[in-house]
């Protein structure tokens, strides 16, 4: 089962739920649920559990299912290089 | 053997840079370099006062002709047979020999500086290259005090380390070089009162920006990520967008202003430069 988890960043400055987050000389501004899911990914987490997290956390999403949502935030922060995908 | 007369001392960004002057008519180049230097010259050949590291050396020479050195390409040396060129390109190596010394220690911004004589309340105008650092610091830098106009550093403490260099103008024909010229014949002087950081603008010129400038206040992340595109050393520095983030929120955080004319800055310049101590 394919997890993921928080790249470890160079530094990451965090207001009113919001990120910025230093990886790799860039700076990305996170979103607040892209910020929550990092800070729950803080080891290796699977798709499911986040989105289980998010769910009791938020409440169901106006839109979809949290498990939908939730693969579609955690594919934007793989893309920008803020999670990682890791086995186990 | 180097003699002190080939040694032009500096101490620019709280550091000790010795120009080694080499290459043809040597006195010429170190009176030139002195002349455009004048407000950054270290009395004497020794350490400037606090300094304890040894000084970073720069050389810098005028050739007959432009050759290729591909076995002794350093960035601390400068050889070229144009001095304007030598010139420019000896301030951006300076510049780069510093900020990579300093990387690590001090926050450093991309930015013109100016302080208030007596109080030393600094004002950062952060800005790419080529948008109009050294003309604010011409229209703005009479009667206050010139802190740069290419890198502001700030101590954790709030302190700025000046960076007294001389004025990278444009020339009227845009030849693709600067010249560098004496702050002091722009009427711009060194500070005497310890420069501190009051304020932090990010600039955005307009050329036809019509009326007075537009000034947004920006949230510290958008803030922050406006800055750090404008900062140097991040990587190597402990914890930069706290420390950042640290510095707007102590000084009452970031604006934007956008603007067309250096001296429609003005009011901005002289609002901060009227605050008080925060640090």
């Amino acid at each position: 089962m394919v997890s993921v988890r928080a790249v470890v960043a160079h530094d990451e400055l965090h207001r009113g739920g919001e990120s910025l987050v230093l990886v790799d000389g860039q700076v990305h501004r996170v979103s607040a649920l892209g910020t929550f899911i990092r800070e729950q990914a803080d080891g290796p987490v699977t798709l499911e559990e986040l989105a289980q997290v998010l769910e009791t956390a938020f409440g169901p999403p106006p839109e979809g299912t949290a498990l939908e949502q939730t693969r579609a935030a955690v594919e934007v922060l793989l893309a920008a290089g803020l999670l990682e995908a890791v086995a186990g | 053997m180097t003699s002190a007369a080939d040694i032009v001392p500096l101490h620019v960004l709280g550091t000790d840079v010795d120009v080694r002057v080499t290459g043809q008519e040597p006195e010429e180049l170190a009176r030139v370099l002195r002349e455009r230097w004048h407000l950054a010259l270290r009395e004497g050949t020794g350490p400037a006062a606090g300094t304890t590291a040894p000084p970073l050396v720069v050389e810098a020479g005028v050739v007959p002709e432009d050759r290729p050195e591909p076995w002794e390409r350093r960035d601390t040396v400068v050889h070229d047979r144009d001095l304007p060129r030598l010139l420019q390109r000896l301030t951006q190596s300076i510049t780069h020999a510093v900020i990579t010394a300093r990387a690590g220690e001090l926050l450093m911004l991309h930015a013109a500086g100016l302080a208030d004589p007596l109080t030393g309340a600094t004002a950062a105008f952060v800005a790419p290259g080529n948008t109009g650092k050294t003309t604010l610091c011409r229209a703005l830098g009479p009667g206050r005090a010139y802190v740069s106009d290419e890198t502001v550093g700030i101590g954790r403490d709030g302190t700025v380390v000046p960076y007294l260099k001389p004025l990278s103008t444009r020339r009227p024909d845009w030849s693709g070089t600067k010249d560098e010229q004496p702050p002091g014949t722009a009427g711009l002087t060194a500070p005497v009162a310890a420069p501190w950081l009051a304020g932090v603008v990010v600039l955005r010129r307009e050329v036809g920006h019509p009326g007075p400038p537009r000034v947004e206040q920006l949230d510290v992340l958008d803030a922050v990520l406006a800055l750090t595109p404008e900062s140097s050393g991040f990587m190597r520095t402990e914890g930069p967008l706290r420390w950042l983030a640290d510095v707007l929120e102590r000084t009452g955080g970031a604006q934007r202003v956008v603007y067309a004319e250096a001296a429609s800055l003005e009011p901005v310049a002289a609002e901060i430069l009227g605050r008080g101590d925060p640090w």
